[in-house]
């Protein structure tokens, strides 16, 4: 599993996380959400290693985060990206082939074979010759999308018949983390993506962690919610624990209602009224 | 998008099969028209560099210097013995060779450390002065110019020809040094404030290459002009020998960092989280293209154009992978500044143009047209 102890954040003056606990295991989807500022990036960037905690530690599958060496934890996790820009113009197929990068030369005629499949998970087969710079960014963001999924391919010098090989290269569950996945996407690539990130839980094993907005995409799609206010874990677990109108009364300065889901077995949220947001509640974070 | 996409089964192939899948077919046309490319950049460099040692006020045929060498070589028979007249072969040897062989080595590096920078600084504007190396080295060696006679008379005595050269060399690290450590802090360097404070210390060390050139008297600034706009006849064997050592283990250095620098372009951050050390691939690249530059610039002057274009022109050609943008770019930075030096010292003999002015009128309006001519496709 991966795992934050006790992580707390700070640059300079600010305070940005404080003893942070979360847990994602594998098989599992895990929604990140909370207000604009309340550190959301900035804990998926301590648990995917971008940045050091002040205090506290991230352990991936028991093993402290800085022990991994930087190729053997690309192959454990991938991180996708909230928005990304090219400064060159690669076409589909070579952005895509980027996401074997830490698998030796990442050209081998199986790491084609893995970004063909990749680009057709992602649905974007049909924009492969493509330059990335033309597409729209809904198109980026799933073509992203298959390049970390091209990363966590399963690898066939990784298969159990060769098992010399098996504990070198990776060791136990994958993980996926999705910094905002659904940011620039429309309503139907919205539910696509978190059902792909779904069944990537289910039926692989891996680990998924999204940063999600949309509490009601949260509410759908994931086992467990973790909802962060002003760099503190508020609330953590099923999503009918954690949306509930008290907490997202305290959290948001939303009143709202929760009725069941009239087709699914979650909680629907249904907005009423927005208390208005005082800016002393976003300053005060500021100052410890 | 007609339907909704859904998680495609993984092949049900054994390891072994999938281990033996062919490349597809839009990967194999690539591969090879990548390989045509990079064989027709180095006939054409084998190609100038035959016309740059057989071109100039005494003409000697190219069969003539392929005789030459070959005798130079050991590799004397019948067919070019008859061929090798002692006076082609001191020119070829004393003065042509050397010259052409400086031009090969100053243009690739000039190139490749562009392609380098134009990759870590995600900037498709982004040349090898931009940390700051060429005006650092242009100052050192105009204040050594004006002042040689003065305090630092003693560098100039015991360093003979080579003071200028290592002066440049080191005032060009110096710079990249200050340069650098003014953009990292915490063992953080960031790209952005890199290019900023470049831009400041460029501004600087200018300013100071302006001061000397105001107090200068007129011999002073004829050597000035030279350092400014750059030349290649400063080529001496020992002189060569020992811009090869400080010019060529970093060109294959940056090479290797070709992978890295391909996954910069998705950005930074996307490179760690890829496995790529973004600190250690910075620092690398910077410390190379310093070393590179500064040698180029210690021994030929600050040659603008070459570094900026020519990675363009590469990537025009082969597209953006590093893995071949760089020596693709090596190539062909070495043989547009041979190109420019023949320009350079044909077009007005018996007297020689600096071989800037020659790289900044082709390279200028060259680099207007591909701006107006990439506008429309959205990028550089």
């Amino acid at each position: 599993m991966l795992l934050a102890q006790n992580v707390s954040y700070s640059t300079g003056q600010r305070q940005l996380l404080q003893k942070v606990s979360l847990v994602l295991q594998p098989g599992q989807v895990l929604a990140l959400v909370g207000p604009n500022g309340a550190g959301k990036s900035t804990l998926l960037k301590l648990l995917v290693g971008e940045l050091q905690p002040s205090a506290g530690t991230v352990l991936m599958n028991e093993r402290p985060l800085p022990d991994w060496p930087l190729s053997e934890r690309a192959r454990q996790r991938a991180v996708l990206p909230q928005d990304s820009t090219l400064s060159f113009g690669f076409t589909v197929q070579e952005v895509v082939l980027l996401g074997r990068s830490p698998y030796g030369s990442g050209r081998s005629s199986y790491d084609y074979h893995v970004a063909q499949e990749a680009l057709a998970a992602a649905a974007v087969e049909h924009l492969a010759a493509r330059s990335y710079m033309s597409l729209s960014g809904g198109e980026r963001q799933r073509v992203q999308l298959a390049r970390v999924l091209a990363q966590l391919w399963p690898d066939p010098k990784l298969a159990p018949a060769q098992t010399g090989l098996v504990q070198k290269r990776i060791s136990g569950p994958r993980y996926l983390l999705l910094d905002e996945p659904t940011a620039s996407l429309d309503l139907a690539h919205q539910h696509a993506t978190l059902r792909q990130a779904q069944q990537l839980a289910r039926q692989r094993g891996l680990g998924v962690l999204a940063v999600l907005h949309d509490l009601n995409l949260a509410a759908e799609y994931a086992d467990h919610i973790a909802l962060l206010q002003q760099g503190r874990l508020v609330a953590q677990g099923t999503p009918f624990e954690v949306l509930t109108p008290a907490l997202i009364e305290q959290t948001f300065a939303m009143s709202a209602q929760i009725i069941p889901h009239p087709a699914l077995n979650c909680p629907l949220i249904v907005p009423l009224s927005a208390r208005a947001v005082s800016p002393a509640d976003t300053e005060a974070r500021y100052v410890q | 998008m007609s339907s909704v996409p859904t998680l495609q089964q993984p092949h049900r192939s054994t390891p072994q099969a999938n281990l033996r899948l062919p490349l597809p077919a839009w990967a194999l046309a690539q591969r090879w028209r990548i390989r045509l490319c990079l064989a027709l950049l180095a006939l054409a460099l084998v190609v100038v560099s035959l016309l740059s040692i057989s071109l100039g006020p005494v003409a000697i045929a190219p069969h003539e210097v392929l005789a030459v060498l070959l005798s130079q070589l050991g590799l004397s028979t019948g067919i070019n013995s008859g061929l090798v007249t002692p006076s082609h072969d001191a020119v070829v040897m004393a003065i042509r060779l050397p010259r052409t062989v400086l031009g090969i080595l100053v243009g690739s590096a000039l190139a490749l450390a562009g392609a380098t920078m134009q990759g870590l600084f995600r900037n498709p504007l982004a040349d090898p002065g931009l940390i700051g190396v060429s005006a650092g080295a242009a100052l050192a060696a105009v204040s050594l110019i004006v002042l040689g006679s003065t305090s630092l008379g003693v560098l100039s005595a015991w360093l003979g020809p080579f003071a200028i050269p290592v002066a440049a060399f080191l005032g060009g690290a110096l710079t990249t040094l200050i340069v650098y450590r003014l953009a990292s802090s915490n063992g953080r360097t960031q790209v952005a404030t890199l290019l900023l404070a470049g831009i400041a210390i460029n501004a600087i060390a200018m300013a100071g290459v302006g001061i000397f050139t105001f107090v200068a008297d007129d011999q002073q600034l004829r050597s000035l002009t030279f350092w400014n706009l750059g030349s290649l006849s400063g080529a001496s064997w020992p002189a060569l020998a020992a811009a090869s050592v400080l010019i060529v283990p970093p060109l294959f250095c940056l090479m290797r960092l070709a992978p890295g620098l391909n996954a910069f372009v998705l950005g930074e951050a996307e490179a760690g989280h890829l496995g790529f050390d973004s600190a250690s691939l910075k620092r690398q690249a910077v410390f190379w293209v310093a070393l590179a530059v500064g040698a180029a610039v210690g021994i030929s002057g600050v040659i603008g154009f070459i570094g900026l274009v020519v990675p363009h022109l590469v990537r025009l050609a082969i597209g953006p992978d590093h893995r071949y943008l760089l020596p693709g770019s090596a190539l062909l930075g070495a043989t547009l500044l041979l190109l420019a030096d023949l320009l350079a010292r044909t077009v007005v003999t018996p007297a020689e143009l600096p071989i800037g002015i020659v790289t900044a009128l082709l390279g200028g309006p060259f680099f207007i047209w591909l701006l107006l001519r990439q506008r429309q496709s959205g990028y550089f």
